[in-house]
Parts: C-alpha cells; structure tokens; sequence
C-alpha cells in the first residue's frame, strides 16, 4: 500500500510539472489552431469524403504524435534534471526504492501522455467533419494502443535519458519517435540490425482508422501487444540496470 | 507526551545509530581512479549531536552520501539504524539535507513539502497540520502559495531544511549545515538544532562553520585527505584547544597533517 | 550495470528484433505519387499525403528544369518568323519570363553578338524586327531579382545560337537533374526513364544501374521494365558488328532473351494497371496518361518484334493478335499484324 502512495505522490509531482511548463501549452495552441482550421471548414462543408478523411487522419495524428512528444520530453528531463539539480537527494532520502521512483517516474509521464492524448483526441474527434465508413473495431484497436505507445515512449525515454547526454538522448527519442518506423521500412530487409529499432510509428494506428481499413486480426493484434509489451519490459530493465546501482 | 517518551527510548539505546567500518571510497575509473575515504571508521550514539569537519576534498560530503545509500563503498560498510546504509528501512528514520539543492521551480513551497512529507509516508491529515507550522519554523511562513522559482538561495535552504524535518525524522543528517544562510537564518537554525537536540533527536552534520560546530556539538570528528584525525568530545576540544578557538585548533591541526 | 540485468536486456532486444517482423501496420499497399491511379486508389496519413505531395512537386520541378533546359537552352532567339509566332504561342502558353530582343542586346555582350549576327543574316527580311519576343530561362538583369547571382549565372552560361542544335545544352548536363528529381521522390518514374535514356547516350551500364535502382523503388513500373528491356537490346546491339545481331552470338542471344523476359514483365505489369477500354474511353484523363498509353503500346510492339526477331513467329502472331484486340488504336501494331498474318 506504501508503494502506491509513493508512487501516487510521484505522480502528482509530475503532473503539476506538465500544467506549470510551457510545453503543455504550446502544443494545446497548436492543437487550437488545428480545431479552429477544422472546425471553419466543416462550417463550410466539405463535399469530398477524401478531404475530411484528411482533417480527421490530420487531427488523430497531432494527437498521437504531440502527445508522445510531450510524454518523451517530460519523460527525457526527468532524472537529468533532478541528478543536475540536486533534488534527487532529498527525494532518495526519503524510505522510497529506488526502483519505485523509477516506476513512479514512469507512470506519471506515461499518465500525463494519456490525459493529453485523451484532450487532443476530443478536440480532433468533435473538430474534424464526420468521416463515413469508419471502423469501430479499428478505432477501438486505436484506443488500445495509445496507452500502450505512450508507456513505451516513457519508458524509453526514461532509459534513454540515462544512457546519454542530455542533448544527445532528446535527438535520439525524438528521431526514432518520428522516424524509428521509416527506418524500419527502409532498411530492415538490407540491415537485419534495424530488426531492433523501435518502431513507434508502427503501432499508431491513426492512418489505418481513418483509411477506413477494417481492424486486425486478433493475432496481429496479439503480436503488436506482446511486441510493445516486450519492448517496455526491455526499457524498463535497461533503465533500472543504469538506476539502481548509479552513483549519485 | 508520547514525543517525550520517544526520545526518552532513542536516547537511552546503545546501539551506534550510525555504524562506519573501515570504509575506503574514490571516483573514476582505472588508472584515473582517486581514492577519497581511506579506512574511515567512526560510530555516532543515539541522541549525540555530533560535527563532521574538514577541508574542501576532505572526503565528508563522500560519506555522507554513502551513508545515504548515494554512493557505494569499495570496501568497508556503513549501517544506520542497524540496516545497511541506503536501504529503504535505513531511511526510515532520517531526515537528510543535501549540500545545494534547487527545488523544482515549477512547485509551490507547500506542494514541495507535501511531496516529501507524502513520501516520507505523512497522511494528508497530518500534512495539513504540519506543513504551515513547519513553514513558520523555518521562518518561511507565508510563503507556502509562492513558487520556487521566485526563492533565493537562503530560501531554498530554509526550505531544505523543512523538507528535511517534515517526517519527524530520529536522525539528521545535514550536508553544509548552514550554506546560503543569513545571520538571522543562521540563529533560526541554531534554535532549531537546539530544539532537535532537546528531544533526543540524533544529528550528524558536516560544516565549515565551526562557531556553530562549537556551539552545538557533543562531539567533533575531524577528517583529513580522507582520514579521521580526530575524535573528540567537547569536552576534549575545549581541553585540547587550550582557551583556543575551535577554529585555531582547526587550522594548527589540518596544517600539521593530522 | 550488473552482467545478469546486460544479458536479460541482450535477451530482450532480440526477442523484439525477432518480433518486429510480425507487426505489419501497413498491411494495405503503400502509394506511389507518381501514378495518378495510385493517387485514386491509395490513400495516405495526412503527413505522407502533404510530405509525398512536396516531394513530388519538387521532382516536377526538376523535370520541368530539364525541359526547359534541353529544349531551350540558356536562351532562345527566333531565328526567323516561324520561329518568333511558334515563340510567342509557347510565351502565351507557359507564361515564362519575356523580352524583347532589343533589350536583351543591351544586356548581355554575347546576346548582343548574336543579335548583331542574326540581323546581318537576315537583313533582307522584311519581316524581320527588332520586337520579337524571347523565352529564355536564365532571365536577363533587368528581369533578374538575383542581382550579382544572376550576372554570375549568366556569366557561365553564354547566350547559345538556336540554330545550331534543337538541343542548346550538352545532354551530360541534364544528368544531375534526373539524379535530384529520383531522390526527392524515389516513385518518380518518368524520372528513372527518361533519365536513363539521356545516360545511356553516355554510358549504357550506368544507365542499367539507374534503372534497377528504380525497379528496387518501384518494382511494378512497367514503364522501367520497358526501359531495361530497350538497354538489353541495346547492349545487345553494341556486340554485334555494325550493330547487326548475330544468331549464332550466344552473348547477344542471351541479353535479347533478357530483353524479351523484360517486355513479357513489363506487359504484364501494364495489363494490370491500364484501365479496361470502356474506362479509358470515359476517364482517360483521371486515371490513364497519354504517356503511360504511348509506353504501353511501346511495351507491346516491341516485345513483338522482338519475338519475331529470335524467330517465335507463331508466339509473335498470337502476341500482335492479342494486343490488337486490347489496343484497337495501336496502328504500328495492326501493320505489323498485316505483315505477319496469313
């Protein structure tokens, strides 16, 4: 019970860090600008289905991706900064493992994603002009892995931010954030080393949704769940072996 | 009442609260290896105030953060409250001020405290009960809706030293006791050790202020290029200095090599 | 780090690499922005639609570059009447920079030249004035907002005499624009073709190269099977003396039967894209270009001369029959039905 008031603490501490920053509400100004675009252009009516397919795709994908931006970057300051800052002494003089901080660490960007995740998908979903022929079952499939993604970008992030520098590491997650998936496309079949690189765009299923493709299979959906789930396990394993027995 | 007979039964143990054997440390890597504890070994008593001294490099804050459980040892071992130091049932029962610190900026001095005293296991009943007493304590009262951003370093160290006192800790462990501190903070804080002192709290700190180590102390340890060099009661100081200052008898024994 | 937690990490990451291979998002074709079928068809995240339009415009650019470069040249003078009425219309049409040619003599010491020259040869034409019009793509100071740029552009690129050569610039020059055009969009495959046939007046194996490059990007274009089967050919030719192909060269026999394996590919792949003839009929223009119709009926008439030409006369008949039905319109086909028939 302890733990999970540690960690309820933990993220409490992140969360008033995400409504304080500035980020947060840069990118709510972008997703404003979007609506407002949106949203003057259902008003006017939009005749082809291909042009509000576009808004709508447009929309889950501002979503998804400044969401796991946010996540990333919240996630990438974390132990820099309380290590730079000193506060991570006062925080591990506390009875509080380190494991659980990390764990807490976790959630808390992982949650913070989601609640942003959760408000820019609204604005998107009640912005955009209605779409025809959507798949429920993909859309669900959507919701699905958006938590997921998210707790993956944390907890990459996390590790990352650990094992390099701190410029280094925000190149890093931001580009395979963005480009992981390209990579993967480009290059796996020549270079059976990219296997390995993490394919962040693959599980976005925004553009699937909004092409109208019916939902996976429940293997596919099986696997792409065992590989993210896999993934953050990896993550989290790589961030603890470079925490625990850090010197601070 | 209760707190009364608290510190009546921490007092009264034998037990060393803070158990440092043979403890040898360093930084880097390989041949850029520097050792900075060489065989360090001392025992501080439940209910002793005790000051930890010594130059810049001397190697105090290395143990002070192996006592944390911050850093690991090479050889040797550290134990508080019986526990291997840095276990989370070591940390129990401290309360640990780091030497600067600069607190999240984006956090209100109350949020701050709440976020420790939380982890520290408080409910939010008592939270709410001790943040504001704790806040006027440390002489901050009033400031508890400002951002930290807004703090000047004397502040954040007043604000250090609540964060450190929220859970009621048994022992203290204070690194540079009264860096960024003004006069008047600096007597604030002196009460409240006195205070702490009062109800057999144990307090371990290391300062460069040695007025304040004279004044506060049972005991001094004096550490050299890694060593202890001295051990002494107050008692012993005072007879050793010889109607010297601490200070005096500081520098007289620093420069001839221990 | 601790060895136990290295090794669980190691462990981790191969399971994941292994992993990989069975999460395919993209079960759905991808798009090419090349194809106006494809536009159609495949639709896109809004990111890749507005990232792939970009790269395609920009490789429209290119080539739109290397147009006005082998057909124009750095500049373009009339040389006489014809030429200045056929100027204008291409002015009213594409809407390029002009001036009179009495302006630009002002302007540029080599332009002045020509003129100078062009007048003396023509001074007997009383059609002849100094109010023709120019398209030229290196624009002249006046109309140049490059300042110092564009006197250094025009410095290296001399006004060129039209009637020396249709095409005013060497063709090695236009290379690099071709190498641009594919990289900004690797699904440009008017850029691979065309490209590849201005290399292969250079150098018929880098030619090859380029091709298969764009058959690794685009590997159902007809059009590059076309290509790579018309270099074969080529390369076929070249071995033979005087050009001539000789039966009894398994070399040449060999690259001709890669040539025809090519032309099969290629029509099999433009069969399964040409739009049925009724749809074509209403939708050229949406879903069909005359281009892509042209390498079409190429693909064909080849690939059954080709037949002919290794001696398959019976598999040539029934090819031009077959084709003749699909394409009623192919004329080269039908005389070459005529020919061959009973």
């Amino acid at each position: 019970m302890k733990k999970f008031s540690q960690w309820g603490w933990i993220i409490r501490g992140v969360m008033i860090e995400l409504l304080r920053r500035q980020m947060l509400w840069i990118l709510l100004l972008v997703m404003g600008i979007y609506a407002l675009i949106s949203m003057g252009l259902r008003q006017q009516g939009m005749e082809s289905p291909g042009a509000a397919s576009f808004m709508l795709n447009l929309g889950l994908y501002l979503a998804g991706i400044l969401s796991q931006l946010l996540t990333a970057c919240l996630a990438l300051r974390q132990f820099p900064s309380e290590i730079e800052n000193r506060t991570i002494y006062p925080l591990l003089a506390k009875p509080l493992d380190r494991m659980n901080l990390m764990l807490g660490k976790w959630m808390a960007c992982s949650l913070g994603g989601l609640m942003v995740y959760i408000l820019f998908f609204l604005l998107a979903w009640f912005c955009a002009p209605a779409v025809p022929n959507l798949s429920g079952g993909m859309l669900l499939q959507l919701l699905l892995f958006q938590p997921l993604l998210l707790a993956w970008v944390s907890a990459f992030a996390l590790a990352v931010s650990l094992a390099l520098p701190r410029g280094v590491s925000h190149v890093t997650v931001v580009g395979l954030l963005f480009c992981g998936e390209a990579f993967y496309q480009w290059g796996a079949a020549k270079w059976p080393l990219l296997y390995g690189v993490p394919r962040f765009g693959g599980v976005d299923l925004a553009t699937r949704f909004t092409d109208g493709i019916p939902a996976m299979s429940l293997g596919d959906t099986l696997w792409m769940w065992i590989y993210v789930i896999l993934w953050i396990l990896l993550c989290l394993t790589w961030a603890r072996g470079l925490f625990v027995r850090r010197m601070l | 009442m209760k707190e009364m007979l608290n510190a009546m039964t921490k007092t009264n143990t034998s037990e060393p609260v803070i158990k440092v054997e043979h403890l040898v440390a360093g930084y880097g890597k390989g041949k850029q290896r520097t050792t900075v504890l060489k065989d360090l070994s001392f025992e501080v008593k439940a209910g002793e105030c005790v000051g930890f001294v010594g130059v810049n490099g001397a190697g105090k804050s290395t143990t002070l953060k192996m006592m944390m459980g911050f850093r690991f040892p090479d050889a040797g071992s550290v134990n508080v409250w019986g526990e291997k130091a840095g276990s989370t049932a070591s940390r129990q029962r401290i309360g640990y001020l780091p030497e600067v610190a600069l607190y999240y900026p984006f956090m209100k001095a109350r949020e701050l405290l709440e976020l420790y005293g939380g982890l520290s296991g408080l409910t939010r009943g008592e939270l709410r009960e001790r943040i504001p007493a704790m806040l006027e304590k440390v002489g901050l009262g009033g400031k508890g809706e400002v951002l930290l951003k807004h703090f000047s370093k004397g502040m954040q160290q007043r604000l250090g030293i609540a964060q450190s006192l929220i859970g009621q800790p048994d022992l203290l462990i204070f690194d540079e006791l009264s860096s960024g501190l003004d006069p008047v903070g600096r007597h604030d804080l002196r009460v409240i050790l006195q205070e702490l002192k009062s109800e057999g709290r144990t307090v371990f700190f290391s300062s460069h202020e040695l007025g304040e180590v004279e004044t506060l102390c049972d005991r001094v340890l004096m550490i050299h290029q890694g060593e202890l060099i001295r051990d002494l009661s107050l008692e012993e100081v005072q007879a050793d200095c010889g109607g010297r200052s601490l200070e005096a008898y500081f520098i007289e024994t620093v420069r001839a090599g221990g | 780090m601790k060895k136990t937690d290295l090794i669980k990490i190691i462990l981790l990451w191969c399971l994941v690499a292994l992993l990989s291979a069975k999460v395919q998002p993209r079960t759905y074709t991808g798009g090419t922005s090349q194809r106006l079928q494809s536009k159609a068809e495949v639709k896109q995240s809004a990111l890749g639609i507005m990232l792939g339009e970009f790269r395609t415009n920009l490789s429209d650019m290119f080539y739109m570059q290397t147009e006005n470069f082998m057909h124009y040249g750095v500049a373009f003078l009339p040389h006489n009447h014809e030429e200045h009425s056929h100027t204008s219309d291409m002015l009213t049409d594409t809407g390029m920079a002009h001036i009179e040619g009495e302006d630009e003599t002002h302007d540029h010491d080599h332009g002045h030249d020509h003129e100078r020259d062009h007048d003396d040869d023509h001074d007997g034409d009383p059609h002849h004035d100094h109010e023709h019009e120019v398209i030229t793509v290196i624009p002249t100071a006046e109309k140049d907002y490059r300042s110092w740029l564009g006197n250094l552009h025009r410095q290296i690129k001399p006004w060129q005499a039209p009637g020396e050569s249709h095409q005013l610039a060497r063709d090695v020059e236009v290379v690099p624009l071709f190498r641009m055009m594919t990289l900004a969009d690797p699904h440009y495959v008017r850029g691979y073709q065309v490209g590849a046939f201005w290399i292969q007046q250079l150098d018929v194996s880098a030619a090859a190269d380029f091709i298969e490059e764009g058959l690794q990007n685009n590997p159902h274009s007809f059009e590059l099977y076309l290509m790579r089967g018309l270099l074969n050919v080529k390369k076929a030719r070249s071995m033979g003396e005087q050009g001539l192909i000789d039966n009894g060269n398994a070399a040449q026999q060999a690259l001709l039967e890669c040539a025809r394996g090519d032309f099969q590919q290629a029509a099999e792949y433009m069969m399964q894209v040409r739009p049925a003839l009724e749809v074509l009929e209403d939708e050229a223009q949406t879903l069909w270009s005359d281009d892509q119709e042209t390498d079409a009926m190429a693909v064909v008439y080849l690939w059954v001369t080709l037949e002919k030409r290794i001696g398959n006369e019976a598999r040539a008949l029934e090819l031009a029959e077959k084709y003749c039905r699909v394409m009623p319109d192919h004329k080269q086909l039908h005389v070459l039905l005529q020919e061959m028939g009973p």
